[in-house]
């Protein structure tokens, strides 16, 4: 008697369940892909929308760094900038996977951080921006996902689930839209504190080793490229007074993976051109500043090196 | 195995099946084992030294019971008392005797240093201790016959609910519920399933929330104002509230689904009225264990004034350092032992000018207020990493400078949902509080209003929960 009311009350509990996960999960779905700026727009956006000639991707260095208005008037070829704030290579693998099926730009540049390929555990952690678009890309994001969690898939069973913690961030940017040049988000001022930051920034990353799936990422996100027969560049962007070593394990993989497939990588890391506290938000970072004046620095070397080189026609 | 994974939501309906299923005496068995799995999940190997404690306090238990020489009886329970107790000292405390006693010697000159064991240590070490020494001295006060059978005292001291983060419970309460016949009963599955929901809301949605803005505060305490430690410690106090009272409502709830009662351990602390009442309300498998076996030992409130408020003091300052081997645990026992004595000479003072009146709504509230900001003084001590830091806090709280720090871009919705979470916590807490039978959602007459409130509560953790955040603070216990 007792395990019969148990169940009946189960049955319906379950029934009222499913039925309130679909209707809020529906719902906070079609608010999802309202979007129109933030966040979410900008991994939105290019997975579904850009068509751009020029797409950057990479983390915040990338989206901090690069301004697409700039590109685009000294090479003529349009572009987007990609890069994802807090993100590194595993994320910007998989953004690069789904744009692939969809569009095929006419060159990829990837920004990355001479550290990218070492231990970070909160990357994987960060993989769940990918949950809300898991619905529409499942094959593609499926290795992904699961790096997360050996359980999202069961998680994932819940459409509300899949839009965890991201009301605010659509209320937010519904009621103050961003605005952005082509996904690109320079940030004003500066926070530099001479010797302190980079020096920090060094000791940290001595002690870690190299994460494999990084690095296995990262050559995914070459050889996709050159399967496809679009130019790749490698691009590490200016920090400020960065004392990387020469034996760095992490840069040097890198540099391995790049020669494997031929692929250039353009080093701005110590360029004495950007030598100046004023140019930097912090170490890692350009500030508007600094972002605009590498920007038309990279413009010209990518014309001068790469398109002539590659024979990409201006639009 | 954590709660708050996976493992936990396969492990539990799994294990709670088997439970019914099987016939009455297979049942302790299959909970043994299931218990030893659970444990397992952390460092395997370890079930040994927990074999260990049960096995020394298990015959303790007997040889005290079996014994009419009363020194024989004390010799006995000394015995298991110092040899439960040295398997604490050396996980838990040996490195911090050894890192003092290095100090010292430095200070003074001496070359003299001796080497840190490499230990980790044994997950929930300090629960399942005191839950195994709490038998063995109610059986050497008579309160509590010997249990024979060597299977169910293992699981009284390894029950999985209550294994790693209590509550610790008591024999007469628990043992005897090994050896009843629980009979499904709908009644007793329904609250604990909800118990547990609401345990999950605590842990997924406000600890773990809360924990994001905390540990970016408190980690990198050099380069926040005295306003956001204020904010940060705010947030760290309904962290540990509601990671530990969230963890022991699972706790108590998966055990109840299966029948059995455990202890209640958290009563809405934060409406206390006044630091001796707080204790009563959080946390109270602990501070009644101190209370019976450490405070009324040492002569309770039978001796001189003097006395019994060095007792309290001394009770409170063990039992900082129960939570952990550092001295910042010893000073937030202490602190709380001060606040007490402190609140002891207030209402003898007030009771004399006979000024108050207690029942009055703005007392009630001022009270309330004040205990709640005593509280959060000695939580900087608890979450803090070194002494030192945690003065310096002190000092950066009570000269308030500058703007919250609030994280750039998209990670400032992390405090905003901690805000929101801990604001909708508190209104339930007020609610039962002070308006339990009204606005009756959960518990409503109507059953549709129940089903679409648990419903709500669901999805609302789907929402705003925190997945594969961190274990329980208080598993380093």
């Amino acid at each position: 008697m007792e395990y019969r009311r148990f169940f009946i009350q189960l049955v319906k509990f379950i029934i009222i369940l499913i039925v309130f996960d679909i209707v809020i999960g529906l719902s906070m779905r079609h608010l999802f892909f309202s979007q129109t700026s933030g966040k979410y727009y900008r991994i939105s956006y290019p997975l579904e929308k850009t068509t751009d000639s020029l797409i950057i991707f990479g983390s915040s260095r990338a989206n901090r760094h690069y301004s697409p208005s700039i590109l685009t008037k000294e090479t003529g070829v349009s572009c987007y900038n990609a890069g994802m704030q807090g993100k590194n290579i595993v994320f910007t693998d998989a953004i690069q996977k789904v744009i692939l099926t969809r569009h095929k730009p006419k060159m990829i540049i990837l920004d990355i951080n001479p550290h990218e390929l070492l231990e970070n555990p909160v990357q994987y952690d960060k993989l769940g921006d990918l949950i809300p678009y898991y619905f529409k890309y499942e094959e593609l994001l499926r290795p992904y996902i699961n790096k997360k969690s050996k359980y999202e898939n069961i998680k994932l069973l819940s459409i509300t689930y899949q839009y965890n913690s991201t009301i605010l961030h659509i209320l937010k940017y519904k009621f103050l839209p961003q605005k952005d040049d082509n996904g690109y988000l320079p940030v004003k001022g500066t926070n530099i504190k001479i010797g302190k930051e980079e020096l920090k920034e060094s000791k940290n990353q001595s002690v870690k080793n190299i994460d494999n799936y990084f690095a296995e990422s990262l050559e995914s996100f070459i050889k996709r490229s050159k399967d496809l027969k679009i130019p790749i560049i490698l691009v590490v962007s200016p920090m400020y007074k960065s004392n990387l070593k020469n034996d760095d394990k992490s840069f040097n993989l890198i540099k391995k993976i790049a020669n494997k497939y031929n692929v250039q990588i353009l080093n701005y890391l110590n360029s004495p051109e950007f030598d100046n506290p004023e140019l930097f938000f912090d170490a890692l970072h350009l500030n508007n500043v600094g972002s605009k004046k590498f920007s038309e620095k990279f413009a010209q070397d990518l014309k001068n090196i790469f398109l002539i080189k590659d024979n990409i026609t201006a639009e | 195995m954590l709660f708050n994974s996976f493992d936990f939501l396969l492990f539990f309906p799994i294990v709670t099946f088997l439970f019914f299923v099987l016939p009455h005496k297979f049942r302790w068995l299959m909970l043994l084992a299931a218990s030893c799995t659970f444990y397992m999940f952390f460092i395997w190997y370890y079930i040994f030294i927990l074999g260990i404690t049960i096995t020394i306090d298990y015959i303790s238990g007997i040889w005290i019971e079996k014994t009419v020489n009363p020194r024989k009886k004390k010799l006995f329970l000394t015995l298991s008392i110092i040899s439960t107790s040295l398997v604490l000292i050396i996980f838990k405390y040996f490195n911090f005797f050894i890192t003092n006693v290095n100090d010292i010697a430095n200070m003074i000159g001496w070359n003299y240093s001796i080497s840190a064991l490499q230990l980790i240590l044994p997950i929930g070490l300090s629960f399942h201790t005191f839950q195994s020494l709490s038998y063995v001295i109610e059986v050497y006060r008579g309160k509590q016959k010997a249990e024979k059978n060597f299977g169910i005292f293992s699981l009284y001291v390894m029950f999985y609910p209550q294994l790693v983060a209590g509550p610790i419970e008591r024999p007469q309460n628990l043992l005897h519920q090994f050896h009843n016949v629980h009979k499904f009963n709908f009644d007793d599955v329904s609250i604990g399933l909800k118990q547990m929901l609401w345990g999950f809301f605590m842990k997924l949605v406000v600890a773990d929330r809360a924990s994001i803005y905390v540990n970016a505060v408190y980690n990198n305490s050099d380069n926040h104002n005295g306003s956001t430690f204020i904010v940060a410690t705010l947030f760290f106090a309904f962290q540990i509230y509601c990671d530990f009272a969230g963890y022991s409502n699972i706790a108590i709830g998966s055990a109840r689904v299966m029948g059995f009662k455990l202890m209640q351990n958290f009563d809405r602390p934060y409406m206390s009225k006044t630091i001796s009442e707080f204790w009563k309300r959080w946390h109270i498998s602990l501070s009644t264990w101190f209370r019976d076996y450490l405070y009324i030992s040492l002569g309770g409130n039978r001796v001189s004034s003097f006395k019994r408020y060095f007792n309290l003091f001394i009770t409170f300052v063990v039992s900082g350092f129960w939570h952990g081997a550092s001295w910042t645990f010893v000073i937030w026992g202490g602190l709380n032992g001060f606040y007490l004595i402190l609140g002891i000479f207030k209402n003898r003072f007030f009771e004399k000018l006979n000024i108050l009146n207690k029942d009055s709504a703005f007392n009630k509230f001022t009270s309330i207020v004040t205990t709640f900001v005593l509280v959060c003084i000695t939580w900087v001590f608890f979450r803090a990493n070194t002494t030192t830091e945690a003065f310096d806090i002190i000092k950066k709280i009570f000269s308030p400078s500058g703007k919250v720090f609030l994280p750039n871009g998209p990670d400032i919705t992390a405090p905003i949902y901690a805000f929101f979470a801990i604001c909708l916590l508190i209104a339930i807490e007020i609610k039962h509080e002070f308006f339990d039978d009204k606005f009756t959602i959960f518990n409503n007459k109507l059953e549709v209003v129940r089903l679409f409130a648990y419903v709500s509560l669901i999805l609302f953790i789907l929402m705003f929960g925190v997945f594969d955040g961190g274990q329980f603070i208080y598993f380093q216990f």
